[in-house]
């Protein structure tokens, strides 16, 4: 199984659980995934989830400056994102609930 | 941080920026804007090169535009012929669409794309190999490459390898179209080429029917006037003027010579009735053949006919001897030694 399939799935899901943790920036976001265990994950992909979040009202973000280098836009979760967060933790659970059992049956089979 | 990194970064940056097709000016800023710093940041962390750390620009462009949810495809608006042609496909496609069968062959066309990838650079080796038209079939299914199919069959996996490398680019290529369409005029002219080749087409309309007829079957054209109208039967005069029957007739090496009937004036087939020797073989060149039509159809008016001679008044010749030579002076004129076996 391609991992990268099952992560297009998820990633919107992990980058609002990322960010509901501690308002970051891009480069942060990446880097915090990837310590997470999502080693597979794209910087591009993370990018253009942020945008896509922040484009449907789940994300908001602010400017801090840097004292090295250019500032850093932060993203933060909104009252809608936290809602998107819970609805998306109970699909993931469903999700993964029922995968678990059909698992474990063929594994029972096996 | 260097200034190598930064021009590194900045680099990389305006390939990405390069490949962010169909999207307005703001987009495109928008999203690099937030790149731009990330970029310089894993350049300044990262020894490795950016293609490396962060893939291809190409591949991140375009997994940038999936994740966003922006499609690369081309702007909407569309002006004119263009604009017109596309609504049309567009409602054609939908109504095939609303058809549960018509459904199911549509969602199923994008798993045949592959497959005409590599037919594509099988189609286009052959484009580019062929030196005439005839060169498409003498070596079918793959081209002659310098005289070696072998070395054509490496080219054609060359080539089917490129092809499916150019469908499988996540971005678009705007000049696809030139590559499909050499790909389409080369099955095209393959077709024609395979078609002619392999079936003679009588036309029979007269007797309502159409006749394919696998050359195979047919024999090497026989003898032929200089004009290459077809020499189906040969009819001798004596001096006298009056027909022979039965001549046999030999080239100077003593070959028998024979004409293979193909077809009449009318385009009906011929057949010859065959004439035995003495010593039970067939006999073929023994002139005039006695020829008939052959049906091409049950019921056929025209079959079963036999052929008439041509009416001919030959003139009697002058005595043997008084007709200028036509030897080549110093050539051997002296017939050839052929033993005759009597026809009964």
């Amino acid at each position: 199984m391609d991992p990268s399939q099952l992560l297009k799935g998820v990633l919107d899901l992990a980058v609002l659980a990322v960010v509901a943790d501690d308002d970051a920036y891009g480069y942060d976001i990446v880097r915090r995934l990837r310590e997470a265990g999502l080693e597979d994950v794209g910087d591009a992909s993370v990018y253009g989830t942020l945008r896509r979040l922040f484009q449907a009202g789940s994300l908001s973000s602010y400017v801090v400056p840097s004292d090295e280098g250019p500032h850093r836009k932060y993203y933060a979760v909104t009252p809608a994102g936290r809602t998107a967060l819970t609805t998306g933790t109970k699909t993931w659970r469903h999700f993964a609930d029922v995968l678990d059992a059909l698992l474990a049956t063929a594994k029972e089979a096996a | 941080m260097t200034t190598d990194t930064e021009t590194r970064a900045d680099a990389y940056l305006a390939e990405v920026r390069r490949h962010l097709q169909g999207l307005t000016d703001d987009e495109r800023d928008d999203l690099l804007d937030d790149l731009t710093s990330h970029v310089h940041q894993v350049a300044a962390d990262d020894e490795r090169p950016l293609e490396e750390s962060l893939g291809p620009p190409r591949a991140f462009a375009a997994e940038l535009l999936a994740s966003a949810g922006l499609t690369a495809e081309m702007p909407v608006a569309r002006r004119g012929l263009t604009a017109r042609a596309r609504k049309q496909i567009d409602a054609a496609v939908e109504a095939i669409r609303r058809q549960p069968a018509g459904r199911a062959v549509l969602d199923f066309l994008p798993e045949l794309q592959p497959a005409w990838w590599l037919v594509r650079g099988w189609l286009l080796v052959y484009l580019l190999t062929a030196r005439s038209n005839s060169d498409f079939t003498s070596s079918f299914p793959f081209p002659e490459v310098l005289g070696s199919w072998v070395l054509g069959g490496m080219a054609v996996a060359v080539g089917s390898i490129l092809s499916v490398r150019l469908g499988r680019r996540p971005t678009r290529t705007r000049w696809i179209w030139v590559v499909n369409a050499a790909a389409i005029l080369s099955a095209v002219v393959l077709v024609g080429e395979l078609n002619d080749g392999r079936t003679i087409y009588v036309d029979a309309t007269d007797a309502g029917g159409t006749v394919y007829i696998d050359p195979a079957y047919i024999p090497e054209p026989g003898l032929q006037h200089s004009d290459g109208s077809p020499i189906t039967n040969i009819y001798a005069y004596d001096a006298n003027g009056q027909p022979l029957d039965r001549v046999r007739l030999y080239d100077q090496d003593g070959r028998p010579i024979e004409t293979y009937p193909g077809y009449d004036a009318n385009g009906l087939p011929l057949a010859t009735e065959p004439v035995t020797g003495a010593d039970g073989m067939d006999v073929t060149n023994a002139y005039p053949l006695h020829q008939s039509t052959v049906a091409r159809f049950p019921g056929d008016p025209g079959g079963n006919q036999p052929v008439a001679p041509p009416i001919i008044v030959a003139p009697p010749l002058p005595p043997a001897g008084t007709a200028p030579s036509t030897t080549v002076p110093g050539s051997d004129a002296s017939p050839p030694t052929t033993v005759q076996v009597p026809v009964p």
